[in-house]
């Protein structure tokens, strides 16, 4: 699962600490999702859409690679 | 992602961190003190229990009751990345500490080593490796 956090993040010129701020989280888990090594949950990823105004496929896209793993 | 280590920390995790802080100070006090009072208590030579040794005992239930709850605020403060780290080290010190456990049991019975130090020197490696795989788990997903 890859995610385009870092860049809506980026667009709204926001640190990590002010999103994790907005979300009730530390800091480590938005650079943890921002860099893939942690999928968040899905009322994470709810607040995550929320905060930004999209829509939650718009954050977070999943590869081809995670279906094929889905699948076995 | 360029992400320096220098950045500020979110208001949660430094909340988080400052209950921890305080309550680590608390336990330790209490494991001192309780450690002070094992040594000061003498058992009497007929192996009666005397007013040294149910203060003694007491005081290291207490501490280590404070133990047990200030991981388990700090558990429900974490963050659900962090809960997940602190359950992933929890799973791996609990295999660790019952195949100690077993060892122990084994060599106690074949008169090898002596059960009570043995559960003494498992119970403080389980809380280091605790501590060092949540460490190692928490680096490894930064």
């Amino acid at each position: 699962m890859r995610n385009t956090l870092a860049v809506l993040r980026a667009a709204r010129k926001w640190s990590q600490a002010d999103v994790a701020n907005q979300l009730g989280v530390s800091r480590q888990t938005i650079n943890a999702i921002e860099t893939g090594r942690y999928d968040s949950s899905l009322p994470l990823a709810i607040k995550i859409a929320r905060l930004f105004e999209v829509r939650i496929e718009e954050i977070f896209i999943l590869d081809e690679t995670d279906n094929a793993q889905n699948s076995r | 992602m360029n992400t320096s280590k220098k950045q500020p920390e979110s208001i949660s995790e430094m909340k988080r961190q400052r209950t921890a802080n305080k309550n680590a100070a608390i336990v330790m006090t209490l494991l001192f003190v309780a450690l002070l009072t094992g040594n000061l208590a003498v058992s009497a030579p007929d192996g009666s229990l005397d007013i040294g040794d149910i203060v003694w005992g007491g005081l290291s239930v207490v501490a280590f009751g404070g133990l047990l709850w200030s991981l388990y605020v700090s558990y429900k403060q974490s963050d659900e990345r962090q809960q997940l780290v602190q359950l992933k080290a929890t799973s791996f010190t609990f295999m660790i500490v019952i195949f100690g456990v077993v060892i122990a049991q084994i060599l106690h019975a074949l008169a090898i080593v002596s059960l009570n130090i043995t559960v003494q020197i498992i119970v403080i490696g389980g809380i280091l490796a605790w501590i060092s795989l949540m460490k190692v788990i928490e680096h490894r997903s930064n």
